[in-house]
């Protein structure tokens, strides 16, 4: 709909192109919103939450090289679509900052390859872009009447406003979703906007993490929604994959751009809907 | 240059100061240094150079030395210069001949290498030495003091303070913002460790404070200025208003029963609500009562009248109706009209609408107009006065002069050209929207004044202005409206039937008449003059009614209601459309012909103008035609009064402010001077006209007259209204029944009914109460004594004192940053604060412990450290914390039985009795858990918690994670610095710490003393602390002040600045810069002069002045070049 097209480098992250339906969602509203997300190439993982804790000097190696990368690929910011991304990206931005010593070290490495980190691009997440670069009008334009009628839990997972608290409130945010409320859909007032999803204690830790996720979807059951919609491929898979549905059907975890392709009224097929380990569709027939 | 003479013989002792300075310096070397110095007679080293052998030393070496300079290396100036100085002087010697080098916090204390120590303190020695050489002596003076004390703050510690310095025979003065004396803990409920109950012990010291001899209380009061020094300070007390005077108020209260504005309540914490006419608590001292009043609500500023909007609101929603007209007449004579016609500006400004929708004032001034009889009224005493007003004109502006006027006692005659009295309100509104059966009651009652009428009399033909003054009318106002109609400037328009204006229309529709009307009429025009021509020809039968606007819908100026009310009743619109021509047959008309136009660029009016589009002509059948595009002056008479000046727009020309025309005994205003406009400006104006009139007939000047005592509060530029209650439930506006269309349109009977009673009760409840106090003299009725004055003002008073207590107390932390918490969020949070309230007896609960929805509590947590101990906000430890939250769990125990669980990081219990306290609290049950809660979270843990908070912390001694459900969570809130401190800080001139405490002048040795000589801290004003410390402090700070006084003198510096009058060039820069104010212009001289007493000696005239004719004794030029001569080379 808008003419001009808003280009963004791209830094995807190593769960994007398995994730279910994150992918396919997000190219499909790119298309029809004139969105082009260039893909940085030849990036690397950004090591997440573990590689800090456990080597932070390469740790800041990988994620110099993404900004190194950017840079030389001439990109104004770049643009993740994960919450572990996002924050770690940052976290480096942080200690790279000019003058700081690991700037220097970090530089002999990437150097090796031809590679330099002199300015360290804003980072920015998927979401922002659709709330604050995409203008109000262009959601509504093609909206099928029945996303009124959808009651939406926002999920934020913790990484998203903590510990930075400048995007959104750290603990009580809003941003995801005022958002759902701009597509047209109901978003549901509940507590556990932030809880904990386990990340990647999931799975080594299943056991001790089924109960946290169980706090997380009850909650959103208690407060009457219909799905819970999260921007972060962990916490979608977590949430996706370890319900316990022991009395209460299991509620369908689609992705922020997954409603937002609805409310552009692309239909689910093209938005990756079916890979959706519970199945969203028939959720939402149920209500409509 | 040589040193002064006498020659110096300098002596230099250079001090160990124990294992402080000599492990480090080499003190023997620096002393033998000393020994090569120049002038240096004697050079020592010891151990404790302050120490009674050291002082002997000193004063040994005077005597037998013949010393006449002494340096001392060993601490800092700030410890010992004074012991030294005093060694000197009891030595026969200038103590300001002495010198000190600081060798520890300047060397030993910041120096590791002991080469270089020792290499620096020689350098601080030989400084010291080559300085002394150029000391002259100087002489402190003595001033006598002010035997009284100043005491800020009335809480437990400005209390005791005050009591203690009485006791001593002096005169004191407590300043306290609040309208009572108490402080915080006058809200507690039983104070640890001994569980006596806070009201029990203090109100004692309350009632003494109150009636002490010696103590005069000063409440609702400030600090408004602060000028002078130790002994002699000059205090500014600024009263605030309380509005009721203090000598008469018996403290019974029937004024708060009267009152009906709810507001929070403050002392409760906002757990409960109160009058805006209010004693703090029971106890209060003084017992006063006193009004919240905030400024003026924004509906009472925007009414033009200042009609007490807020007030009869208030009144109708207590069912007081003839107190709320009675209200309304004051500023307004015409109720029930305003009620009817008026645009209501006041509405547009309502802060409801940040909740729901504005309160329907306009509806409500209706109701109560209709509900009262206004013969039932008492008549109004009026003093009769001689002079004769003549009022021409009796449409809303004349007839407000008329009424004002003659409450004035005035004898007031009004001439009208009609034959029936109400100008536009008669002929003009139909009277499907004001019936005539309330015009004639208003004007009735105005006439029942009084008023003489004259009805059939015109300007011009019957009367004129100077064959008025001829026959004794001393002024006259002029208030003639606009009757004449603009006109169209059409072909067509002149002599053909069927054209009438719509002035013309309404006057004779209004006059009973029936003027012809055909089956199609077309109206043209926008304004509510059009929307009322074209409602009353459907009234009289027209088939089909057309209005026509020139430009769009949005665009309209008739009020929205008659819009609808008209489209309701068949009339329809056609925008953007143009007149061009009346097409007649026979000299009828038969069509009219219209252009469309098209929305151009903004006019003056700010509106778009409407630009006519070539070759779209249509036309608009019809046999009637009506222009309703505006109204002008009838100036048929003007040519009789030439002095009579009028404006470029072909008005009457009268002053803004004063609404005086070119004669000086004539006013004008309303229409006929601001061209068309409301009702309510017209009442405006006759208000301003009428007060200007009778200063020009009292020959008083003819300024803006002020609106009376009631104005005379401060305007501020940010408005301070009461704050919108969060919890603000919405609630839908009421709206008054309207007639239905179909039986509307069978005669002019009133279309819209108004409000039933209990809509308006509901309406009126839906006030908000923006100033606090909405002044509709309610208190004042029912206080028996005659207390209540709202005209009273803030008033400041000058108080001469000789020392300072400051003890302003603290603050609690408000915990809503920490989300985490959930406090705002989930109801059942409270602050020990607000958890006091709940369990004083005077409370919101009467003492017990209640939820909100009034069930006792099965398990309570109680929260440490919120605020306090944390990186991000406080990071000291409040000190009193543990030891409350510790008492709230015995409250919790003893009232309620409900099991109490404490979430702290460490418990600290170090005063008497303290940890003996803590032994009890854990033998009565109550569980301790070590570990900071994480978060309060309303997600239940198992579905039979729904509706309770989950309490999620770590046991650190378990190391298990442990959430708990509990129905209340009480938040141990930090303590933090008093509002205001830091603006008080500034006048006192006091510092304070980083975390904004005021600091004392040493934490260990003087803390109660400051940098400021003769101000003194007690209380949490220096840093938390508990009531036992407070009351200690409290007695010491008034112990100080009555030391420093006792003696009836104190001291002056003597380093103090000096300006040679030879070398000041009388720039004034001095002045500017300095802080004490302690410099004056000798205009005599042209020279600035230093006031002795006052000068603090701070340097900055000095570095300031550009002739260097400014300097600081014992800190000259010469002096300081020595000094640092000495160590650079």
């Amino acid at each position: 709909m808008p003419k001009k097209v808003l280009t963004y480098g791209f830094f995807p992250g190593c769960a994007y192109a398995t994730a279910a339906g994150y992918r396919e969602s997000v190219d499909a509203v790119n298309r029809r919103l004139g969105i082009d997300l260039v893909e940085l190439a030849d990036w690397n993982c950004c090591g997440a939450t573990s590689a800090f804790s456990l080597n932070q000097d390469d740790a800041l190696i990988l994620t110099g090289r993404l900004f190194a990368l950017a840079e030389a690929q001439g990109h104004a910011q770049i643009v993740t679509v994960c919450n572990a991304c996002y924050t770690t990206l940052r976290k480096a931005a942080q200690m790279l900052e000019q003058g700081s010593p690991d700037l220097a070290r970090v530089n002999a490495g990437l150097a090796r390859e031809g590679l330099r980190l002199g300015r360290l691009l804003p980072v920015r997440h998927y979401l922002e872009i659709l709330y604050a670069d995409v203008p109000a009008e262009a959601w509504s334009a093609a909206r099928p009447e029945y996303i009124g009628r959808i009651k939406v839990a926002a999920y934020y997972g913790c990484q998203l406003t903590r510990p930075w608290a400048d995007l959104d409130h750290a603990e009580r945010p809003a941003l995801l979703d005022r958002f759902f409320r701009r597509l047209g859909f109901q978003a549901v007032e509940h507590s556990a906007r932030t809880i904990c999803c386990g990340a990647s204690h999931a799975l080594p830790y299943e056991k001790e993490c089924r109960p946290m996720l169980r706090r997380i979807v009850e909650e959103a059951r208690r407060r009457g929604a219909h799905l819970i919609s999260t921007l972060c491929p962990l916490c979608q898979f977590n949430l996706d994959s370890l319900q316990t549905p022991p009395d209460a059907p299991p509620i369908p975890v689609p992705y922020f751009s997954q409603l937002a392709g609805l409310a552009l009224g692309i239909p689910p097929q093209r938005l990756g809907f079916g890979k959706l380990l519970i199945p969203a569709e028939s959720a939402i027939a149920k209500v409509v | 240059m040589s040193p002064a003479s006498p020659i110096p013989r300098i002596g230099v002792y250079i001090c160990h100061c124990g294992m402080n300075i000599a492990p480090r310096v080499d003190v023997e070397a620096v002393a033998q240094f000393a020994r090569s110095l120049d002038h240096v007679v004697i050079a020592r080293d010891y151990k404790f150079m302050c120490s009674n052998p050291g002082q002997e030393f000193i004063t040994h070496d005077i005597r037998e030395q013949r010393l006449n300079r002494v340096v001392v290396a060993s601490c800092s100036p700030r410890m010992h210069e004074p012991t030294f100085r005093k060694a000197c002087e009891k030595a026969g010697i200038n103590p300001y001949y002495f010198q000190m080098a600081n060798i520890r916090e300047q060397v030993s204390w910041v120096t590791f290498d002991g080469q270089l120590a020792t290499a620096k303190a020689r350098d601080q020695v030989a400084a010291a030495v080559a300085r002394v050489s150029f000391h002259t002596p100087l002489y402190s003076r003595e001033v006598p003091v002010t035997k009284s004390v100043l005491v800020i703050g009335g809480g437990i510690a400005g209390m005791q303070a005050a009591i203690t310095a009485a006791e001593a025979g002096y005169d004191v003065h407590v300043v306290e913002r609040e309208p009572s004396i108490g402080g915080h803990m006058a809200k507690f409920d039983k104070t640890f460790p001994s569980l006596d109950c806070a009201a029990c012990i203090m109100t004692p010291k309350m009632v003494d404070v109150g009636q002490h001899e010696k103590i005069r209380l000063h409440t609702c009061s400030e600090i408004a200025s602060v000028e002078g020094f130790v002994g002699n300070f000059r205090i500014g007390i600024r009263h605030r208003a309380r509005y009721v005077d203090a000598a008469a108020c018996t403290g019974c209260g029937l004024c708060a029963e009267a009152c009906p504005v709810v507001v929070s309540n403050r002392f409760d914490e906002g757990l409960s609500r109160r009058k805006a006419i209010y004693r703090s608590f029971p106890q209060a001292v003084p017992i006063t009562f006193c009004i919240d009043k905030k400024d003026r609500a924004p509906c009472v500023g925007a009414c033009p009248a200042g009609i007490n909007v807020q007030g009869y609101v208030q009144l109708i929603g207590q069912g007081k109706y003839r107190e709320a007209l009675s209200l309304i007449l004051e500023k307004l004579p015409l109720p029930g009209v305003l009620g009817r016609v008026c645009p209501h500006p006041c509405e547009t400004v309502c802060r409801r609408a940040e909740v729901d929708q504005p309160i329907a004032i306009c509806d409500l001034k209706r109701f109560v107009a209709d509900q009262v009889d206004l013969e039932s009224l008492p008549a109004p005493e009026i003093a009769e006065r001689a002079e004769k007003v003549a009022v021409i004109g009796s449409g809303p502006a004349g007839l407000t002069v008329a009424h004002d006027l003659r409450l004035k006692g005035y004898q007031v005659t009004l001439f009208e050209a009609q034959d029936r009295l109400g100008g536009m309100l008669r002929v003009g509104i139909p009277d499907y929207r004001l019936p005539q059966g309330i015009l004639d009651r208003e004007i009735g009652r105005i006439l029942r004044l009084g008023v003489e009428a004259r009805t059939g009399v015109r300007l011009g033909p019957d009367v004129t202005l100077h064959g008025l003054k001829a026959q004794g009318f001393a002024a006259v106002f002029l208030g003639i409206g606009a009757h004449a109609s603009l006109k169209l400037g059409i072909p067509g328009e002149e002599n053909a039937t069927g054209v009438v204006d719509a002035v013309r229309f309404l006057r004779e529709v209004n006059s009973g008449g029936q003027p012809p009307v055909g089956a199609r009429v077309a109206v043209i025009g926008g304004g509510n003059v059009a929307v009322d021509a074209a409602r009353a020809a459907r009234r009289l039968g027209a088939r089909r009614v057309t209005l026509v606007y020139r430009r769009s819908a949005a665009e309209m100026p008739a009020y929205p209601e008659e819009i609808k009310g008209a489209e309701e009743e068949g009339v329809e619109f056609v925008y953007m459309a143009a007149p061009l021509r009346i097409q007649s047959q026979n000299g009828a008309a038969c069509g009219l012909t219209c252009l469309r136009t098209q929305l151009g660029a903004a006019d003056e009016s700010g509106r778009r103008r409407p630009v006519p589009v070539a070759g779209s002509d249509f036309t608009i059948d019809c046999d009637t035609v009506i222009p309703a595009i505006g109204q002008r002056i009838d100036r048929s008479w003007a040519e009789n009064e030439p002095a009579l000046a009028w404006s470029a727009s072909q008005l009457i020309a009268a002053d803004a402010r004063t609404l005086q025309t070119s004669l000086p005994f004539v006013f004008a205003g309303g229409d006929a001077v601001s061209g068309p406009a409301t009702v309510i400006a017209a009442v405006a104006a006759g208000h301003r006209a009428a007060e200007s009139m009778h200063r020009f007939l009292q020959e008083l000047a003819l300024t803006s007259a002020a609106e009376g005592p009631l104005a005379a509060r401060p305007k501020e530029d940010q408005p301070h209204w009461l704050d919108i209650p969060p919890d603000t439930a919405p609630a839908p506006r009421q709206h008054g029944g309207v007639l239905e269309p179909g039986r509307r349109l069978s005669s002019f009977a009133e279309a819209a009914l108004g409000l039933a009673e209990a809509q308006a009760r509901a309406e009126a409840s839906r006030c908000l109460n923006c100033g606090a106090c909405c002044e509709c003299q309610e208190c004042v009725r029912a206080c028996e004594v005659k207390a209540v004055n709202h005209a009273m003002t803030d008033t400041v008073e000058q108080v001469e004192v000789g020392a300072v207590v400051v003890a302003t107390g603290f603050k609690a932390f408000d915990p809503t940053p920490l989300a985490q918490y959930g406090y705002g969020i989930f109801p059942e949070i409270y602050t020990s604060l607000e958890f006091e309230r709940l369990n004083n007896a005077t409370g919101p609960t009467s003492g017990k412990i209640l939820m909100k929805d009034g069930r006792t509590p099965r398990r309570v947590a109680i929260v440490h450290c919120v605020g306090s101990r944390d990186a991000r906000h406080r990071k000291y430890c409040s000190r009193v914390c543990c030891m409350y939250s510790m008492k709230f769990a015995h409250l919790v125990r003893e009232k309620t039985g409900a099991e109490v669980w404490e979430f702290y990081i460490d418990i600290r219990s170090p005063g008497k009795l303290y940890e003996e306290f803590y032994n009890r609290v854990q033998e009565e049950g109550v569980h301790l858990v070590r570990g900071k809660v994480a978060e309060v979270t309303d997600i239940p843990e198992r579905p039979e918690d729904a509706g309770r908070l989950t309490v999620v912390a770590e046991n650190t001694l378990t190391r298990r994670t442990l959430r708990l459900p509990v129905d209340m969570v009480v938040l141990s809130v930090a303590l933090e610095p008093a509002a205001g401190a830091e603006d008080l800080g500034k006048l006192l001139g006091l510092q304070r710490d980083r975390d904004g405490w005021f600091n004392e002048l040493h934490v260990k040795l003087a803390p109660v003393k400051t940098a400021t000589s003769g101000i003194f801290l007690a209380g949490c004003c220096q840093g938390p602390k508990d009531i036992p410390d407070t009351v200690a402090q409290a007695s010491a700070a008034a112990g100080e002040a009555v030391a420093l006084l006792a003696k009836g003198t104190v001291r002056t510096r003597a380093e103090i600045s000096v300006i040679d009058p030879d070398l000041c060039s009388g720039c004034r820069s001095c002045l500017d810069v300095c802080p004490y104010s302690a410099i004056r212009f000798d205009e005599g001289r042209a020279v600035a002069v230093v006031n002795e007493a006052l000068c603090q000696g701070c340097g900055s005239c000095a570095a300031t002045c550009p002739s260097s004719s400014a300097s600081v004794k014992h800190f000259t030029d010469r002096q300081l070049m020595e000094e640092l001569e000495a160590i650079l080379l």
